[in-house]
């Protein structure tokens, strides 16, 4: 038994291989905020009024809030008043026109990371903006994407660029009054990717967005919206890392996606930010809002996420069904290792008829971390015939972790049919023990044994995702199992 | 709204003027300040005490219920009518006083010991407050402070007692809106074992308010059969806390039956203290109209190799509310722990709610524990097949229904027991119509 | 290949294997057999190296190495496998994922290049005839939702592919109908090879119909207590396990 969490133990210290700082000059807002702070951020971006006042409104609505504390999370108070709410790579004008002008220190950044900007090295097929701290530093095929109508360009150049498009729906799906982080990243958000998908158009190639923080002592708190008209269908990939540092960095991202009639929208996520060392030192906050609506009538959502990073995971990616028939699934992998803690979960709100969502979800707890799964799953009276399937799993490595779940059921048509079920256990000795039969050492057996038990969900990424995302499950139990 | 601190002025009132019994006990006196204290502090919980989200106790608070409540007593007949079991011992309360009368505790077998609270209470220090959290958001305080009657069961070690125990509480039409407080202590001691139901019934449809703690300690390997028929008044609010503590090996065995009530309110709470203690937490609610009705359990698996089971089903018609909270706290240590949980619920009609939340928490890694919850209708397969048979629709419809329910009193293992709990279903959920 | 000297373990403190002695030669298939509770399974799990079994005396030594000093993979590795009486499924791994991962392991300790893919698919068709399993067992999850058949025929196709020295089948007959049965035996027999020696661990004689051994050990209470040819297996069916309790101490071959 011993024997067995010492191994455990010593695959799960991994080694966090994105945590390089790139040393490159960048143009900072001093720590602070204050209405002065978003007036500048609103002025750099040099955007139109209408923004300003949004943030404004969203800024002092901030004020009057406190922080959640519901989640089963501990952290020190965070003092928003040491943050920097801007920080942007040095540039020349306003902004790389094409990727001969990205300095080359930034595209070595995104190489190392594995994702080259460089159209031609890029796997044809899919279409990257790369934030870097708070702007976005590069947007690859935005020509090619163009001539099918889809616009897909960094939010600040949205902003100007079609103006009416974000003004409509901006904050439709996630009001700035929603919760704490909303309303602070409302108030300052400095970039993030703009989508809009035209009727009837199937986005030919992945959409993907690389989120980077690089300087210390900076907030990140990129804007993501995407708007699917009716009959189109769109693919999007995210992905996040940040350096090793000592001190704990805040990433309070709001997501949130439009989805019209008929059309369809996948969102995934691998998420790896600096999950902190073995000792809780250092590592992101990562306070997320994403949310999508169902507006449009057999429209569909699917959020799969592969969490691995981040000292502290907060979000629920949630899906709004208010169209009849319409979709909404959520696949999801938290792993937590060493000090970090996750709580993680969507919510699923039946409002339309006939709809229908599932939630699959597998937390794996390792090392001394606390991993909770929090659901919510709400059928309104309206909501004939609603369907709900929640299958919510969870495996402990280590006796010293926590696996909690809390799944909250509220039903309110008696048409509805609701089903949760949920299990925790230990990794399986016995499995472990034919494993090792077979000739496999303990890391490999764990790793095998863990992408098994996360099959569900890691088979709803994208190809190329799915690699990375099991690569990285290996590693982020590295050290924890044998 | 109100404000809710305000009732504590009637509630305080009473505590000073009424004479509760075992004032001369300096402990309990203790006690008591402590708990006025604590419910002035913090009143009655609000909804945004995570606890009671989906339960309100505002209309309570606004009832104004009387605490002073008139002798009444019932013939024999009408007793036998209304008790659940016909060979057990009875210990009976009628509008809120023990009935000495009516109750058969007089010629018990050995080993078996029950008493009025009032006659106990000297012996009842270490006992008397000692399995409830007084701080605990909901009605602990203000039991703690007014409780002024109940059944004080205690079966000495290695007893195993051949009749069940009924506790019947009865509420009259001839008290209205009388408010009970009642506290009940049951201890079983080490290889012990006894079988109680704690049953609630009113004989009109007026309003009332129970208010009932029961503590259970068991010892070693004690063994304590527990049932629970609450099927008041659709006028009445009952407010209940059942919790015990259990040493190594001793099983606590419970069903909860929530038919009555318009606001029916059970805390179960089980500590698991000692390794092979075990618990099943069994329980069902029907509820129609315009009731409400919330269950909120906890298990602490607070030491190695214990084990819990949990069945909760709910059939909700009319405009009804069913709340289900389960909670299984798995504590560090508590390797080789052993979980199942389910809460499944049928609902019939258009305006019915139902809010269930399973929950686990889990800080230990050698453990075994699942839970599942389900909201669904009549299975239309079953249906059919039924008709196939020749049933007509509302036939069918009555047996399935009875079906779910009764799934959950299969369960028992007493047959009397589950014959008696099963009639009383029956005369609720007709087999077929 | 494997000699077995004087071997005693226990299981949580109580002693189940008291002093077995035993050598098995390449080539050779030995049976043992015995009544339940005798001890067959703590002396299968003790050499493959299950957590649990603690040997308190004794050695055994395998090709000229301690065995009971490497972790299970190790012994994996080196060529012992153990077809177990209960494979355990493993939900989200595939049948062929496995086989591939346990295969590249034992070629990587031999020093040899990973299997290239195409190669690696050609043999495990070919081993599947052996147990004639259909191709679809590959991409179903070990074991998950397998018969009892089923299982175990799996568990010969992965001895099959992984070509060990040392097979040890823990109770392979159980659960088996004799149609399934012949299958698995057929699937043995044609893995049967100078270089590669089986124990056979069971409890009935059946198993023996259709593997025949050279030699059959009869342990008992934790020892072996008697051993001789195939003759002694059906000995043992005619007058039944009653008479090992009998037989005088320390009667081993």
């Amino acid at each position: 038994m011993t024997d067995q969490s010492q191994q455990l133990e010593s695959i799960t210290q991994r080694e966090y291989k994105a945590g390089f700082v790139t040393d490159i000059e960048a143009d900072s807002l001093p720590p602070g905020l204050s209405e002065e702070v978003v007036r500048e951020i609103s002025r750099i971006k040099g955007e139109p009024d209408f923004m300003l006042e949004w943030r404004l409104k969203a800024y002092r609505h901030w004020l009057t809030m406190d922080t959640p504390e519901w989640a089963h999370v501990h952290y020190p108070e965070i003092d928003y008043q040491q943050i920097s709410y801007y920080s942007a790579p040095k540039k020349k004008d306003d902004g790389p026109k094409s990727l001969d002008e990205v300095d080359p220190e930034l595209l070595r950044t995104y190489e190392k990371l594995g994702v080259p900007l460089d159209e031609r090295a890029r796997l044809a097929g899919v279409a990257v903006d790369a934030v870097f701290d708070s702007v976005s530093v590069a947007s690859t095929f935005q020509d090619k994407l163009a001539e099918e109508g889809i616009i897909f360009m960094p939010i600040s150049q949205a902003v100007k660029a079609h103006p009416e498009l974000v003004e409509k729906y901006l904050g439709s799906v996630v009001p700035y009054k929603d919760n704490y982080y909303a309303a602070l990243n409302s108030a300052v958000f400095s970039d993030g990717s703009f989508v809009y998908i035209p009727k009837g158009v199937r986005c030919p190639m992945e959409l993907s967005t690389y989120f980077r923080i690089n300087a210390a002592n900076t907030g990140q708190f990129e804007r993501t919206l995407i708007i699917a008209d009716d009959d189109s269908y769109v693919s999007y990939l995210e992905g996040c890392t940040a350096p090793m540092r000592d001190e704990n960095q805040l990433h309070a991202a709001v997501v949130e996606l439009v989805a019209m009639d008929r059309a369809q929208i996948k969102y995934s996520t691998v998420q790896n930010w600096y999950p902190g060392d073995e000792n809780g030192k250092g590592g992101i906050y990562n306070f997320v809002t994403k949310r999508a609506a169902c507006r449009g009538e057999s429209s569909k959502v699917s959020w799969t996420q592969v969490e691995t990073g981040s000292a502290i995971t907060w979000k629920y990616p949630s899906v709004v069904l208010q169209g009849d028939n319409s979709i909404g699934e959520f696949y999801s992998v938290a792993v937590t290792n060493n000090m970090q803690q996750a709580d993680t979960g969507t919510k699923m709100i039946h409002l339309g008829k006939n709809t229908s969502s599932t939630i699959i979800s597998k937390g794996i707890s390792a090392g001394r971390s606390q991993n909770a799964y929090r659901g919510l799953v709400r059928v309104g009276p309206n909501a004939e015939n609603a369907r709900n399937y929640t299958e919510c799993d969870s495996l402990l490595m280590g006796d010293k972790c926590g696996a909690h779940t809390f799944p909250y059921i509220e039903v309110k048509n008696p048409t509805a049919k609701v089903e949760h079920e949920a299990s925790t256990s230990k990794i399986s000795e016995d499995q472990l023990f034919y494993c090792k039969q077979r000739g496999l050492d303990a890391e490999d057996a764990v790793s095998m044994i863990v992408n098994g038990f996360c099959k569900q969900v890691i088979r709803e990424l994208p190809m190329e995702f799915a690699v990375e995302a099991q690569n990285l499950l290996g590693l982020s139990l590295e050290g924890s199992v044998g | 709204m109100k404000q809710l601190t305000e009732i504590t002025t009637p509630f305080g009132e009473v505590a000073a003027a009424k004479p509760l019994p075992g004032t001369e006990l300096g402990w309990l006196q203790q006690l008591r300040d402590q708990a006025k204290a604590q419910f002035e502090r913090h009143g009655l919980p609000a909804k945004k005490v995570e606890d009671w989200k989906y339960t309100s106790l505002w209309q309570l608070s606004q009832e104004g219920f009387s605490h002073d409540a008139n002798e009444v007593s019932l013939g024999k007949t009408e007793l036998a009518h209304v008790a659940a079991l016909e060979d057990a011992y009875r210990f009976v309360i009628i509008d809120g006083r023990l009935n000495a009368v009516l109750s058969e505790i007089d010629n018990l077998e050995a080993g078996l010991s029950i008493k009025p609270l009032a006659e106990a209470l000297d012996q009842a220090e270490n006992m008397l407050g000692d399995q409830i959290d007084l701080e605990k958001p909901g009605l602990n305080a203000i039991n703690t402070m007014l409780m002024h009657d109940g059944l004080a069961l205690h079966v000495e070690a290695g007893q195993k007692i051949s009749k069940p125990i009924e506790l019947l509480v009865i509420s009259t039409a001839e008290n209205p809106k009388l408010a009970s407080h009642l506290r009940n202590l049951i201890q079983v001691d080490a290889d012990a074992e006894v079988t109680l139901l704690e049953h609630y019934v009113s004989l009109a449809e007026t309003a009332g308010f129970t208010d009932v703690v029961t503590e259970v300690k068991l010892a070693e390997n004690a063994r304590l059969n527990h049932f629970k028929l609450q099927h008041e008044s659709l006028a009445h609010y009952h407010i209940a806390t059942l919790a015990s503590k259990q040493a190594a090996g001793s099983i606590w065995n419970t069903n909860n039956i929530s038919l009555g009530g318009k606001l029916a309110r059970n805390d179960i709470h089980s500590q698991l203290l000692g390794e092979e203690a075990h618990v099943t937490l069994d329980g069902l609610y029907l509820v129609t109209g315009d009731q409400h009705v919330d269950n909120h359990t906890r298990i602490d698996h607070a030491a190695p190799n214990t084990t819990s089971d949990e069945v909760y089903k709910g059939v909700l018609d009319g405009n009804s509310h069913a709340v289900f909270n389960g909670k299984v706290n798995v504590h560090k240590d508590a390797q080789k722990t052993d979980s199942s949980q389910s809460n499944k619920n049928l609902l019939l009609s258009r305006s019915c709610e139902i809010d269930t939340k399973p929950e686990l928490e889990i800080y230990a890694d050698d453990v075994k524990c699942a839970h599942g919850s389900t909201v669904g209708q009549i299975d239309e397969q079953h249906l059919f097949f039924l008709r196939a048979r020749g049933l007509d629709e509302t036939a069918a419809r009555s047996l399935l229904t009875y079906a779910f329910a009764v799934d959950v009193l299969q369960r028992i293992k007493s047959a009397p027991m589950r014959q008696a709990l099963s009639n009383v279903i029956e005369k609720r959920l007709p087999k077929g119509a | 290949m494997l000699e077995i000297k004087n071997l005693h373990a226990s299981v949580g403190g109580k002693e189940i294997l008291r002093g077995i002695n035993m050598s098995v030669n390449p080539g050779e298939v030995h049976a043992i057999m015995g009544p339940n509770g005798a001890g067959k399974s703590t002396l299968s799990n003790v050499l493959a190296g299950r957590e649990g079994y603690e040997v308190t005396q004794g050695e055994v030594i395998y090709k000229g190495e301690n065995l009971l000093e490497l972790e299970p993979e190790e012994r994996a590795q080196r060529g012992v496998f153990l077809a177990f009486q209960y494979p355990v499924e493993i939900p989200g791994v595939s049948n062929i994922y496995l086989l591939k991962a346990a295969l590249n392991a034992v070629r990587k300790y031999q020093g040899l290049e990973e299997v290239d893919a195409i190669d690696f698919l050609n043999l495990v068709r070919d081993r599947m005839k052996l147990v004639k399993m259909d191709e679809q067992f590959l991409h179903r999850n070990v074991n998950e939702g397998f018969s009892g058949g089923e299982k175990k025929r799996n568990e010969i196709l992965q001895m099959a592919v992984l070509e060990p020295a040392l097979a040890i089948l823990d109770e392979t007959d159980s659960g088996l109908d004799i149609d399934a049965l012949r299958v698995v035996a057929e699937g043995v027999n044609a893995l049967r090879a100078e270089d590669r020696s089986i124990v056979m661990i069971t409890h009935y004689q059946r198993l023996l119909d259709h593997i025949v051994p050279d030699f059959v050990h009869v342990l008992s209470e934790g020892r072996i207590v008697k051993s001789g040819d195939k003759e002694l297996a059906k000995e043992l069916e005619k007058s039944g396990y009653s008479w090992v309790h009998d037989a005088p101490e320390g009667q081993t071959a």
